[in-house]
C-alpha cells in the first residue's frame, strides 16, 4: 500500500505561546480524508486556519489539516443555505457571497477562520445577544468518525452528535462539510453610533439596555479605564450604503517576521490607546463605515500576531453571567489586572445571550477579550484572574485559552451538561482517536488527565 | 470546435487550481476524472466561485481506454490540458507496478492525446498542454520507471508539436506545449524536505499564461531549466555513482 503523505511540522496557536512539533496530514479529497482517518497511526485533531490562540488544534501525534478540503458544494439563493467543505474559510465565503448580497450571520473578529473551526469552537460575533453563536445558523454538517464513517448530522436526525460537535473542540470527529444559513444584505456599509463612556461599569450598563442594535461592541482603554461603545446596523440600499461589490478585502500588508518583543510595551500600547480613544466624544457620533473596517480591522495586517514578537501573546476572554453586580465586577477585574502592573493592549466587551452547544461560551452576560504580551508577570496574573472569574460564576473561552488547568476547567464548565457531552463523545469515539494538546492539558473528555 | 477546455485529471491537486483559474478567466470547462463524487464536488465549486461559468463533467479512467467515450475522442476541444498520470507506489519494485506506471504516464496518455489532436486538426486547430515532468530528463535510481515514462511522454509531445506545427502553416494546426514542472505543493511532495516546492496556484497561473503565449516548452518554476541542464551535463560515469 502506498505511504500516507505526512509531514512533521512545528505548529503554534495564533498567540504563539503554545507550540508543538506535530505529525501532520493534509488530505485534499474525501477519499484521502478517509485514508488519513483509517490509516494514520496515532490520535488526530483537525486544524483549519490555525486561528485558535492556544493549543486547541495541536497534537504531536497527528494534526489533520483541512485547508485543502475547500470546495463550495451548493448554494440555494431562495433560502440562503450554503454547503461547503469544512476547510473553506469565512474569508472565501465573504469574497464570493457579499457581492451577491449574502452574509454569514455570525462573524468573528477575523475572517480567516475555517467553517469547521467555526463550528468546532462555536464562535461568536458582535451580535451574540441577537443571533447566538455560529452553530445556531448551521442547518447540517457531515462528521467523519474515527472509523472513517460519514454521519450526516442535523438537529432532528442526530440531536446528540449535533449538540456535542458544536463547540466540541474537534473531539467528536472531523467535520467534513457544513451547511450554513446566510442572511441577505443590500449594501457593504454599516451605520454606526459611537460614544465615550467613563468606565467599564458604565459601558456594561449601556450594553444591557442598548440591544436594539444589530451589532454592539465596547472598546476599552485599559490604561485609562475609559472606553467607547459602538453600535451598528447594516445600511439598506435606499439609505445610500456602498455597493456590495465594494466589500472585497484589500490585499493586506503583511508583518514579514516577528517584531522585536519590546515593540509593544507598556508605553507604546498606552500611547496607541490614548490616540485611538481621543476621537470619541461624549455625545453620539454617527458614521458610515465599510464592511471590513467594522468587522475585521485586524485583518488589514496579515500575520499581525507577529507584532507581539517571538514571546507571543495571551488572548484571554472571560464571560461573566449577567447579574446586578456584574458591571461593577467587570470594572473590578480590569482594575485588579491594572493594579498588578499588567495591561491589555486591546480590550473588548461584548454582550452575550443564551447559547446552545457543548462547552458553550454563552449565557446572558458580558464577555471581555484581553490581549497581553506574554511575560512571566502575565503568566503569574492569569491564574489569579481565572480564580476571580470562577468566583463570579464565569468561564474563559477555550478557543483562546492557553493557561487554564484541569481543575479550574472542571469548576468552570463542570455540571450535568459537561457529563452528558462526555458520554456522547465517548460513544462517538470510544477509542479516544480524537485528541488535542488542549484535551491533554484540561481533560475535556474527562476520565483524568 | 466546442470552445471547451478539457481538463484531464481535473480532481488532482493541480487540476483543482487550474480549473478554478481557467473558469475565472472565462473558459468553458469539461472536467474529466475517475472519481464521480470528487468530480461533481469540483464542478459545483468552480460554478459557485465563478457565477455563470459553463462547467461540465466527464467520468474518465485513464487506465481503461476501452471505456473512453467515442464522443469525447472525436470532440475538437479548444484546449486539452493533460494533467492525469500516476506516480506509482515508490515502495514497490515489481513488474506489474512498472507496467502500471508506464501505461498511465505514457502509453494511455499517448493514445488519448494523439486521438484528440487529430480531432482538433480536422476541425481547424486547437491547443494541447501536456504535463510531463523534469523527472523525464534523466533516469535516476529513485524513480526511473516514472521518469522514463515521462521521458517518453516528452518525446511524444515533441513529435506531436512538430507534426501539427507544420500543418499549422496552412491552417488546422495544433499548438502543443510540454510542461515540465519541478516540485509542486501537492500530496505527491507533502512532507518532502525541499525549499524548491512551488505553490500550485502559481504553477497553474504560469501554465495558462504560457499556453496563451504559444510557448513550446515550459519549465515551472523557471529555475528548473537550469537545474536540469546541470543534471543532464553530469557525465554518465559520474552520474551512475550519485544518489539522486
Amino acid at each position: 500500500m502506498r505511504a500516507l503523505p505526512e509531514k512533521t511540522v512545528e505548529l503554534a496557536g495564533w498567540g504563539n505561546v503554545a507550540s508543538l512539533t506535530c505529525r501532520s496530514f493534509r488530505p485534499e479529497t474525501s477519499p484521502a480524508l478517509t485514508d488519513v482517518l483509517t490509516r494514520a497511526p496515532g490520535t488526530l485533531i483537525a486544524r483549519g486556519q490555525g486561528r485558535a490562540y492556544g493549543d486547541a488544534a495541536l497534537n504531536a501525534h497527528g494534526v489533520l489539516l483541512t485547508r485543502r478540503l475547500d470546495r463550495f458544494l451548493a448554494f440555494d439563493a431562495q433560502s440562503g443555505l450554503l454547503t461547503a467543505q469544512a476547510g473553506v474559510s469565512l474569508h472565501e465565503v465573504l469574497e464570493i457571497f457579499i457581492p451577491r448580497g449574502w452574509l454569514p450571520p455570525v462573524l468573528p473578529g477575523t475572517r480567516h477562520v475555517s467553517l469547521g473551526g467555526a463550528l468546532a469552537c462555536n464562535i461568536h460575533g458582535k451580535n451574540h445577544y441577537r443571533t447566538g453563536e455560529f452553530s445556531r445558523h448551521v442547518e447540517a454538517f457531515t462528521l467523519r468518525l474515527a472509523s472513517g464513517a460519514r454521519v450526516e448530522c442535523t438537529r432532528q436526525a442526530t440531536p446528540e452528535l449535533f449538540w456535542a460537535t458544536a463547540g466540541g473542540m474537534g473531539l467528536t470527529g472531523v467535520i467534513e462539510t457544513v451547511t450554513l444559513r446566510l442572511i441577505p444584505i443590500t449594501t457593504a456599509s454599516l451605520r454606526t453610533q459611537t460614544w465615550r463612556v467613563a468606565s467599564a461599569q458604565e459601558m456594561a450598563e449601556a450594553m444591557r439596555t442598548g440591544q436594539d442594535a444589530e451589532y454592539m461592541i465596547g472598546w476599552i482603554d485599559h490604561f485609562s479605564g475609559r472606553g467607547a461603545v459602538e453600535k451598528a446596523w447594516h445600511m439598506r440600499a435606499e439609505e445610500g450604503g456602498a455597493p456590495l461589490a465594494a466589500a472585497r478585502a484589500k490585499t493586506p500588508r503583511r508583518v514579514p517576521c516577528f517584531a522585536p518583543s519590546l515593540l509593544l510595551n507598556r508605553y507604546s500600547m498606552e500611547l496607541y490607546n490614548r490616540r485611538r480613544f481621543a476621537r470619541f466624544g461624549a455625545q453620539w457620533r454617527e458614521e458610515t463605515v465599510d464592511f471590513s473596517t467594522f468587522f475585521h480591522p485586524l485583518d488589514g495586517i496579515a500575520q499581525w500576531n507577529r507584532l507581539y514578537g517571538r514571546r507571543g501573546f495571551h488572548q484571554y476572554q472571560l464571560l461573566l453571567p449577567d447579574g446586578p453586580d456584574t458591571p461593577q465586577a467587570l470594572a473590578e477585574l480590569l482594575a485588579f489586572i491594572r493594579a498588578r502592573g499588567v495591561f491589555s493592549f486591546l480590550a473588548v466587551m461584548k454582550y452575550h445571550g443564551a447559547g446552545e452547544g457543548a462547552l458553550a461560551f454563552s449565557a446572558p452576560g458580558f464577555s471581555l477579550a484581553l490581549d497581553f504580551p506574554n511575560s512571566a508577570k502575565v503568566r503569574a496574573v492569569l491564574p489569579e484572574l481565572n480564580a476571580r472569574v470562577l468566583a463570579h460564576g464565569g468561564r474563559v473561552y477555550l478557543a483562546k485559552d492557553a493557561v487554564l488547568d484541569a481543575n479550574t476547567f472542571e469548576r468552570m464548565y463542570g455540571g450535568p451538561e459537561l457529563e452528558q457531552w462526555r458520554s456522547i463523545v465517548q460513544q462517538a469515539d470510544p477509542g479516544g482517536r480524537f485528541n488535542s494538546a488542549m484535551n491533554l492539558r484540561l481533560g475535556l473528555r474527562g476520565g483524568g488527565v | 470546435m466546442t470552445g471547451e477546455h478539457l481538463v484531464l485529471g481535473a480532481t488532482g491537486s493541480l487540476g483543482v487550481a487550474l480549473a478554478r483559474q481557467l473558469a475565472a478567466g472565462g473558459a468553458a470547462l469539461l472536467l474529466a476524472g475517475r472519481n464521480a463524487p470528487e468530480l461533481e464536488a469540483l464542478a459545483a465549486d468552480v460554478r459557485l466561485r465563478n457565477p455563470g461559468a459553463s462547467v461540465r463533467t466527464q467520468l474518465l479512467d485513464l487506465a481503461a481506454p476501452a471505456q473512453w467515450p467515442a464522443t469525447l475522442l472525436s470532440t475538437a476541444f479548444h484546449t486539452v490540458w493533460m494533467l492525469a498520470g500516476d506516480m506509482g507506489d515508490g515502495g514497490r519494485d515489481d513488474a506489474w507496478e512498472i507496467g502500471h506506471v508506464i501505461t498511465l504516464n505514457f502509453t494511455h496518455p499517448a493514445m488519448l492525446l494523439n486521438t484528440l489532436a487529430a480531432a482538433m486538426a480536422q476541425a481547424g486547430g486547437g491547443r494541447m498542454v501536456v504535463v510531463s515532468s523534469v523527472a523525464g530528463e534523466r533516469g535516476r535510481q529513485s524513480n526511473y520507471p516514472y521518469g522514463s515514462a515521462k521521458a517518453g511522454l516528452t518525446a511524444f509531445a515533441s513529435g506531436l508539436r512538430n507534426r501539427y506545427a507544420r500543418i499549422g502553416v496552412h491552417g488546422g494546426g495544433v499548438q502543443v506545449m510540454t510542461v515540465k514542472p519541478g516540485f509542486i505543493d501537492t500530496p505527491m511532495t507533502y512532507g518532502m524536505r525541499s525549499l524548491l516546492i512551488a505553490p500550485r496556484e502559481a504553477v497553474a497561473r504560469r501554465m495558462i499564461a504560457a499556453a496563451e503565449r504559444g510557448q513550446d516548452v515550459l519549465y515551472v518554476p523557471w529555475f528548473w531549466r537550469g537545474i536540469m541542464a546541470a543534471i543532464r551535463a553530469v557525465p554518465e560515469s559520474v552520474f551512475k555513482k550519485l544518489s539522486l
